[in-house]
């Protein structure tokens, strides 16, 4: 049972990682028009308010999993490796953060 | 506005300078720091006599200090160090100083008791961690020279973060369609502001690491000259840099030697003690990880039961409690006070010995991604150079390069040469005089040299040519690994035994990576011999 629960943590904290990630470079023009082709319309402070709400969420899920003292330290190397995984992703498939994109734009419709 | 272009310009200018002088150096940190992470899993790839796993058998520690005391006359026994089994190390250590005669090591298999052969080769921990902290210099001067790599990197982390501010606006950022020059200074942007975290810990963890060994020398030299042995400050040093730190985590406790003799009381009980003073006090099951004897054999003698390495939490320990040898009665409990509690987390994430598996991997690719970012910044400059001179290239940038490529994909090889005379020489080999542990030693340091001899005849495309020899030597290494010992890839994941299986994937998985990426770092290269490439091609600003 720990099993899946420590497994479940530590893929929630990495899906979670990206989200967030993604969410803080569509917040900015340059990704966000890599992403979805089309000049930004306003100014997306929601979703980098959202970004870092979520990084600073992962913290803890990692104490959950690991205890302070190893969450400590698992919670920067899992933002890290995120916001490496959506960097190569808007270098190689943009379009794979195309969904984000479409809710974040919803709000303002 | 005038005087922050400039403030930019000169820390551009530092950071550039910096880097291409000193960025070689860092480089053999950062890669030999990385192979560190993972060097037990190399030592028992490199060492197939322990590959077993860890028994639940307890240690006897009466057993193996009485073995130790009969080697030698007792009296001439300087320390006896008992290092117990770890997440990595299936066995025990034991280690006995003389006062006049070289140190023998023992390793006890816990099943039954029994002594391993001595190792043949001196493999991660014995070779590759070395180098990380003392590039295997002579006396201090290594330490000296580490030490100076890690400021300078702090210094590095700090000027490139201004001089590539541009980035930061662009965070995640990565152009992998452009030329080698744009691409490079991408990733090392990329890799260098997002891991800024980890190189920041990494390097400020490195340097206080060893703060108790280098800031303590003006007051050392104060004591032995100024005070002449004054106590009082002798004390003061202690308390303020947990002297003694740099080499052993429990600080030896002074006493004076005896004339007289005497039997080293039975260890069984004073472990048994000291575990169950740690469980009480910290609330959570503490073993011992270390036990040191200090003059055993002799009335004044010294136990201290350790608790170095907790594998259980990212912290060191200092707990150390320390008994009189003859009569095994508690002489000390030494406790941590808060400010070493701080240092503690700080060595602890710097020394990962803790057992963590995941945490292991994301230092390993972090350390990685630091030589990356390294790597592509020697890349950026070079490769900017040859743009500007593409018919005649100036000497420092030949030098540069042939620095670099020694350094990067020239330790690279080097390493992997490592591994591969590891299991191509055969055990019991005599050439020269050598034994294999130190033919080992020479291979690494024949390509290590040959590599830069190499990148100064042939300039750039030394890149792809290097990166083929890591492609080949890294395959050979799996391969041998197979022939050697049968223990193939497949048996090794089939059965989980993920030591072994972990370095010969990661192997392999370099041989791909120096593949694929040979070709495309020597496309500076190919604007080198082919001038008619660049010309009318116009010069962006650097950076």
């Amino acid at each position: 049972m720990t099993i899946v629960l420590n497994i479940s943590l530590l893929f929630g904290a990495i899906a979670l990682g990206l989200i967030g990630a993604a969410l803080l470079a569509l917040s900015q023009d340059k990704h966000w028009r890599v992403v979805t082709g089309s000049a930004p319309k306003s100014s997306r402070r929601l979703a980098r308010q959202i970004g870092w709400g979520i990084a600073i969420l992962i913290l803890p899920l990692c104490i959950a999993r690991d205890g302070a003292s190893f969450g400590a330290l698992l919670w920067p190397l899992i933002l890290q490796l995120s916001a490496v995984g959506i960097a190569i992703i808007i270098a190689t498939n943009p379009a794979w953060l195309k969904p984000l994109s479409i809710v974040l734009q919803r709000p303002e419709q | 506005m005038n005087a922050h272009r400039d403030f930019r310009s000169a820390m551009t200018w530092l950071h550039s300078w910096v880097g291409v002088l000193i960025g070689a150096l860092l480089f053999v940190i950062f890669w030999f720091g990385t192979m560190t992470v993972m060097m037990y899993p190399i030592d028992r790839w490199m060492m197939p006599e322990t590959r077993f796993e860890s028994s639940d058998a307890e240690l006897d520690a009466d057993a193996i200090v009485e073995r130790a005391l009969n080697l030698k006359p007792q009296d001439q026994i300087d320390t006896i160090e008992i290092i117990y089994p770890n997440y990595g190390v299936p066995y025990a250590h034991a280690h006995i100083y003389y006062e006049y005669s070289d140190p023998v090591s023992e390793r006890i298999d816990l099943r039954d008791g029994s002594l391993l052969d001595p190792a043949q080769t001196l493999g991660g921990s014995g070779f590759l961690y070395p180098m990380h902290i003392t590039l295997h210099l002579p006396g201090n001067l290594g330490w000296w020279i580490v030490l100076l790599g890690g400021l300078t990197m702090l210094l590095l982390l700090v000027t490139g973060t201004i001089a590539h501010r541009k980035f930061l606006v662009d965070f995640f950022t990565f152009r992998t369609n452009r030329k080698l020059r744009r691409s490079s200074l991408d990733l090392h942007n990329l890799a260098g502001a997002i891991f800024l975290p980890f190189h920041f810990l990494i390097v400020v963890s490195g340097i206080t690491v060893w703060v108790g060994w280098y800031a303590s020398l003006p007051w050392e030299f104060l004591h032995k000259t100024v005070s002449n042995h004054n106590p009082s400050i002798e004390i003061l040093t202690n308390d303020l840099f947990n002297k003694g730190d740099a080499y052993m985590h429990y600080a030896p406790f002074e006493r004076e030697i005896s004339e007289e003799t005497a039997q080293v009381a039975a260890l069984g009980p004073m472990i048994e003690q000291a575990e169950a003073i740690w469980t009480e006090r910290y609330g959570e099951i503490a073993k011992a990880t270390h036990i040191g004897l200090d003059h055993p054999g002799n009335a004044g003698g010294t136990v201290v039961i350790a608790r170095e390495t907790p594998q259980n939490r990212v912290e060191l320990s200092r707990d150390g409690v320390f008994y009189d040898a003859a009569s095994g009665t508690l002489l000390y409990d030494k406790v941590a006070n808060p400010v070493q509690i701080v240092r503690t987390w700080l060595s602890g994430m710097h020394f990962i010995q803790f057992d963590h598996w995941l945490i292991r991997w994301f230092y390993f690719i972090s350390g990685l991604v630091s030589c990356l970012t390294i790597a592509t910044g020697f890349v950026f400059w070079t490769a900017s150079r040859s743009d500007k001179h593409s018919a005649k290239r100036p000497f420092k940038v030949r030098f540069v390069e042939a620095v670099t490529i020694g350094a990067t994909t020239g330790t690279i090889a080097a390493t992997a040469m490592f591994l591969v005379a590891n299991r191509l020489i055969p055990e019991g080999a005599d050439l020269f005089g050598r034994a294999r542990a130190s033919l080992e030693v020479w291979a690494f340091f024949v390509i290590w040299i040959a590599s830069v001899l190499h990148a100064a005849i042939r300039g750039a495309h030394a890149w792809r040519e290097q990166c083929f020899v890591i492609a080949i030597l890294g395959v050979s290494a799996v391969l041998l690994n197979w022939f050697t010992t049968g223990d193939h890839l497949a048996a090794t994941i089939w059965t989980g035994y993920w030591p072994v299986a972990g370095v010969d994937l990661v192997l392999l998985a370099g041989a791909f990576v120096a593949a694929y990426a040979g070709p495309s770092l020597s496309r500076s290269a190919r604007h080198h011999t082919h001038p008619q490439n660049s010309v009318g091609q116009p010069i962006e600003p650097a950076e």
